[in-house]
């Protein structure tokens, strides 16, 4: 009986305060504004970069799945896998490989070198700077992109997250066993997500960017590994060619 | 191809601080070259085992998988600066790219007696090697070609 008033009380402030609902309800049921910036999924964004700027020795392994569009529109998907062993600041090596191709670029602080081992192809180009410093060196005056470069760049003036247009919170997910935060943005030409592993060590264990300058749409997706106590040794950083390697000169790239 | 004069400026000055290729500097120290210690996460094949042995065979490749005209991109970063051009290129897995680059843009056809597209088991002994892009091409002329597992496929100049 008590029990039956009170449900009938409970109904009853319900019913009979629609404009006090009003008032309150926002915050969970109004729609936020198409392109909104939450506040929330940018400092996310900023705790994971800031994260993995104290990471000084890792390794990460990725698996991308990509896609390329045809003439018709058609799209088709490919894979390649890499895999990172880094010492911060200077030192880095990465294997990156394909049905197409297998390449490594191993940096030791003074000197990267990019070799294919199918061919026994290497060339070297001197540098002195960090990782961040290095790809985009790399990207700029050679072409070479990198395999997760933005995790170099996230927490670092290089990658601002002043352009963002619009930033939300998609709710939890699960990437393997990891229970992640998941959020959505939107900038210039792209669209991505990225799945932040909860707890005290935010990392990104998916990014999936969706390229924006084609209709059809080319997603690629990331599944991310990451090994924060790695038992590789120094040695990884130091380029030493392979017996019957040949040097091959770098050209630059090219501007038409 | 697109790149405005705002970002071509640093990348010449850069040109200048990396001008030089150095000679390869290396001592024969530790066994570098070989795989670093082993593969790690979910692809741990990477270090070697089966896939490593499988030779890869793409001579049945329809052509029409090379009219490519866009790419995923793998960086977000990639659009940080307004100025870079999302379209120039799709990212580090894009390693088939050179061949539909071209066919995308339509560029002049590359006199050449060899069909853009089509497989050969090995290039004439004229050919030089080259990096570009991060990518091996053999120069042969006027004909290029990328590795493609044991085979080459003959792609457009890349520059």
């Amino acid at each position: 009986m008590v029990c039956r008033i009170l449900v009938l009380g409970l109904l009853a402030m319900t019913l009979a305060a629609p404009s006090a609902h009003a008032q309150t309800a926002p915050a969970g049921a109004a729609k936020p504004a198409a392109g909104a910036v939450d506040p929330a999924a940018i400092q996310a964004l900023k705790d994971m970069g800031a994260f993995l700027q104290t990471l000084k020795r890792f390794r990460v392994s990725t698996e991308l799945t990509g896609e390329r569009v045809l003439a018709d529109g058609q799209k088709l998907q490919h894979t390649a896998t890499a895999d990172l062993d880094v010492e911060r600041p200077y030192k880095l090596r990465a294997l990156m490989h394909s049905a197409r191709s297998e390449r490594e670029l191993v940096y030791d602080g003074k000197t990267v070198a990019l070799y294919t081992p199918a061919q026994k192809y290497y060339s070297t180009v001197e540098f002195g700077g960090t990782i961040g410093e290095l790809i985009n060196r790399l990207e700029e005056r050679y072409g070479v992109e990198f395999p997760l470069q933005d995790l170099f760049l996230f927490g670092t003036p290089a990658a601002p997250f002043d352009k963002i247009d619009s930033a939300m919170n998609v709710g939890q997910d699960f990437v393997g066993d990891d229970l992640c935060d998941h959020y959505a943005f939107r900038q210039a030409k792209v669209d991505w997500q990225v799945w932040i592993t909860t707890g005290s060590k935010p990392l990104p264990r998916k990014i999936v960017i969706t390229n924006r300058t084609d209709e059809a749409r080319p997603q690629s997706v990331s599944l991310i590994d990451w090994n924060l106590k790695p038992n590789f040794k120094d040695s990884v950083f130091k380029f030493t060619p392979p017996k019957g390697a040949s040097k091959i000169e770098i050209v630059p790239l090219k501007t038409k | 191809m697109k790149r405005s004069f705002g970002n071509l400026l640093p990348a010449s000055l850069a040109a200048l601080v990396l001008a030089s290729f150095a000679v390869a500097p290396y001592a024969d120290a530790a066994g570098g070259g070989g795989r670093g210690g082993g593969g790690g996460g979910a692809h741990a094949a990477a270090g070697g085992g089966a896939r490593q042995n499988a030779q890869v065979n793409n001579s049945r490749t329809d052509t029409r998988t090379n009219d490519v005209r866009s790419t995923s991109v793998t960086n977000v970063s990639v659009d940080r600066n307004v100025n870079v051009d999302v379209d120039r290129r799709g990212g580090w897995d894009n390693d088939y790219h050179p061949v539909a680059r071209a066919a995308a843009v339509g560029a002049a056809v590359a006199v050449t007696s060899a069909i853009v597209g089509s497989m050969v088991q090995s290039v004439p002994p004229n050919c030089v090697p080259v990096n570009y892009g991060g990518m091996v091409y053999q120069q042969c002329g006027s004909t290029w070609y990328q590795p493609q597992g044991s085979q080459y496929v003959v792609v457009n100049p890349p520059y």
